[in-house]
């Protein structure tokens, strides 16, 4: 017993090396975005705004930021309204239809994005369709739809059908029954499934790469930005990029974990 | 509320025929060409084993399952296609199915807000809800949400949701299957005040034959699918009309035996030597029977003495009798006593000249396992 209390706590050591070995990247990125000088030197030389007030000064990153929003706003509406009419369709339906479509409808979350983007390039060429903010859009909904099937439908696999039979009992019609029963009650899980589906797109990189044409988005500008120089301005952008999906995540952890169970969203609530 | 209760929660109607309803999943039919009558105003239950078609049969009635044949009619109109919101029922679930997202205020509000244009207006809509939460006991819960409260509370929310509407007939589904023991019988109870204050059609779905023979006027006994018999709750007591109502209603013991003569009701039957007389109809003479002894039927005497001797296997106490389960030559018999006897021990059984109902046949391939006599 004596011995384990003076072990050396090896997996706590290791565990503690490997989390900052990933984290103190970023945290350095991030520190440098808020650097006063140009060059990145250790020591640290003082604090300054001055790197996200110069990108925003910049019409391409403006311009990048408004399209990453545009495509990511789209794609999230886009893509919550499909797969969650699909999440109905596959918890629903069961024939051969249905079962087979389902298995489809997952193969875009186990596909590379390589393949993906390299397979919108064949059908722009096909179609003589223009890349450009649509096609990146497209692209992503692809893969996004998957996503929100999966957060909805697992949520509709716990949901009381028997609601439903009590709400037509009582008068209402199917419609009404989905308005004011249904939606409300897998609401939190449409809302996270949105979330994710905003986050993942504005993080995209790959497929976009593609689809892109003459459209950059913010992950794509800052892979040209530090091509060309290497100064805080790009550690600026990586912090936003950082925070955008974070948030967007963070917002969809707490919406689903909300929805996990219908007696954990009431018991938060008065 | 006045104290002659207020007219307004009073129904009218709800006289409700099923003619002829089949319903199959699959190769089985879970509802076989079933036509029941219930009077406006009656307290029926539906009783039955877990899936003996007794909940399909109910679900049909409301409207949340199709039938494959057969009519169903309110008040001497048609509903059969109707769609359930259109139907004048309304339905106390088996798990309540309360809306979570909603109080109880809203949750029996519900079903008046549903159709747009018989819309009642928000201070009539107040006053049904007050009445309705004030009829079942809930007064001060009105804000709660059903994740906040008891399973007798959510009980009685679901019967205030249902009952809100006025409708012809209220459809219960095993409604106090998921409560305490304890509450069960309050809730009986309530159910029993209810249903006097307003004079609406009760259905109610149950497993338990307590629940059922306690609370209704009226008990159709279910059978894979069929009506075995449908009659007050003392006839089925004591003249089960067939076996299969003789096993699942009430305690009792069966014994094997011959049928001697019959004379109009009665028949004189011969179980391994015994010779006595039971009532019984359709039974002739030459037939083998089994004979229904309830445990009020019997008495513990002394050994040597009785009708039959037997060997005590288990004495279990219950309150006001301990159960008995002896060995005699004739089966297994359980009976009551007001003392408890120690396994192993012989005691005598004795029961009148006129005891019990004879059944014909040995033949009970068409009862569940746990109802088919033991092997000798």
């Amino acid at each position: 017993m004596r011995a384990q209390t003076f072990s050396i706590p090896w997996l706590a050591i290791v565990s503690m090396l490997l989390m900052v070995f990933l984290f103190a990247p970023l945290a350095v990125a991030a520190l440098y975005a808020f650097s006063a000088v140009p060059s990145l030197t250790w020591p640290f030389q003082g604090w300054s705004l001055q790197w996200f007030a110069k990108l925003f000064a910049d019409p391409g990153f403006r311009k990048a930021l408004l399209t990453s929003f545009e495509v990511a706003i789209i794609t999230a509406v886009a893509a919550t309204l499909i797969g969650t009419v699909a999440a109905f369709v596959f918890t629903r339906l069961f024939n051969r239809l249905t079962v087979t479509s389902q298995a489809m409808a997952r193969l875009p979350v186990m596909l590379p994005g390589l393949f993906i983007g390299v397979g919108f390039v064949a059908l722009m060429i096909l179609l003589r369709f223009s890349p450009g903010t649509p096609l990146i859009t497209a692209g992503h909904i692809v893969v996004a739809v998957p996503w929100v099937i999966l957060v909805v439908s697992a949520r509709l696999l716990t949901y009381d059908t028997e609601l439903e039979a009590a709400a037509r009992d009582l008068g209402a019609g199917p419609f009404q029954t989905l308005r004011r029963v249904t939606l409300p009650i897998i609401a939190p899980a449409v809302a996270g499934a949105a979330l994710l589906a905003f986050a993942w797109s504005f993080d995209e990189t790959l497929i976009t790469v593609f689809t892109r044409g003459q459209e950059t988005t913010v992950p794509l500008y800052i892979v040209g930005k530090l091509r060309r120089v290497v100064d805080p301005t790009g550690n600026a952008v990586a912090v936003i990029l950082l925070l955008i999906p974070w948030v967007a995540f963070g917002l969809a952890a707490i919406f689903m974990r909300k929805s996990g169970g219908v007696s954990a969203m009431m018991g938060q609530r008065r | 509320m006045t104290m002659s209760g207020p007219p307004s929660l009073a129904t009218s109607g709800g006289a409700i025929r099923v003619e002829g309803i089949t319903k199959r999943f699959g190769s089985v039919k879970a509802v076989d060409d079933v036509t029941l009558d219930l009077p406006a105003g009656s307290f029926f239950s539906l009783l039955g084993p877990s899936g003996c078609g007794k909940t399909t049969l109910m679900r049909i009635i409301a409207g949340l399952e199709t039938l494959d044949a057969g009519r169903v009619l309110v008040d001497g109109s048609e509903i059969t296609g109707m769609a359930p919101e259109r139907r004048p029922f309304n339905m106390v679930f088996q798990r309540y199915a309360l809306f979570p997202h909603l109080t109880v205020a809203q949750n029996v509000a519900f079903g008046l807000t549903t159709d747009r244009k018989a819309k009642p207006s928000q201070a009539e809509i107040d006053r049904r809800v007050g009445e309705m939460i004030e009829l079942v006991g809930l007064s001060g819960l009105e804000r709660r949400y059903p994740a906040q409260l008891s399973g007798g509370q959510q009980q009685r929310v679901a019967v205030a949701r249902a009952l809100v509407r006025r409708p012809r007939a209220l459809l219960l589904d095993e409604p106090m299957s998921a409560l305490d023991r304890n509450v069960r019988h309050q809730v009986r109870e309530e159910l029993i005040r209810i249903h006097a204050e307003l004079g609406t059609t009760f259905i109610l779905v149950t497993h338990d034959q307590d629940e059922a023979l306690s609370i209704s006027a009226t008990v159709g006994l279910m059978n894979a699918g069929r009506l075995e018999q449908v009659t007050d709750p003392e006839t089925l007591y004591h003249r089960p009309a067939t076996l299969f109502a003789a096993k699942f209603v009430g305690a009792g013991s069966f014994l094997d035996g011959t049928c001697l003569s019959a004379v109009g009701d009665q028949v004189a039957v011969d179980v391994g030597g015994i010779r006595f007389s039971a009532a019984a109809s359709g039974v002739r003479a030459g037939d083998s029977v089994q004979v229904l002894l309830r445990p009020e039927d019997l008495a513990v005497v002394e050994a040597g003495s009785g009708r039959l001797p037997g060997v005590v296997e288990t004495s279990a106490f219950f309150g006001a009798h301990h159960e008995i389960r002896v060995a005699t030559p004739a089966g297994i018999i359980r009976l009551r006593d007001k003392v408890a006897h120690t396994p192993g021990s012989t005691i005598g059984i004795w029961w009148p000249d006129v005891a019990g109902i004879a059944y014909p046949g040995t033949d009970a391939s068409h009862l569940p396992a746990e109802l088919a006599p033991e092997p000798a």
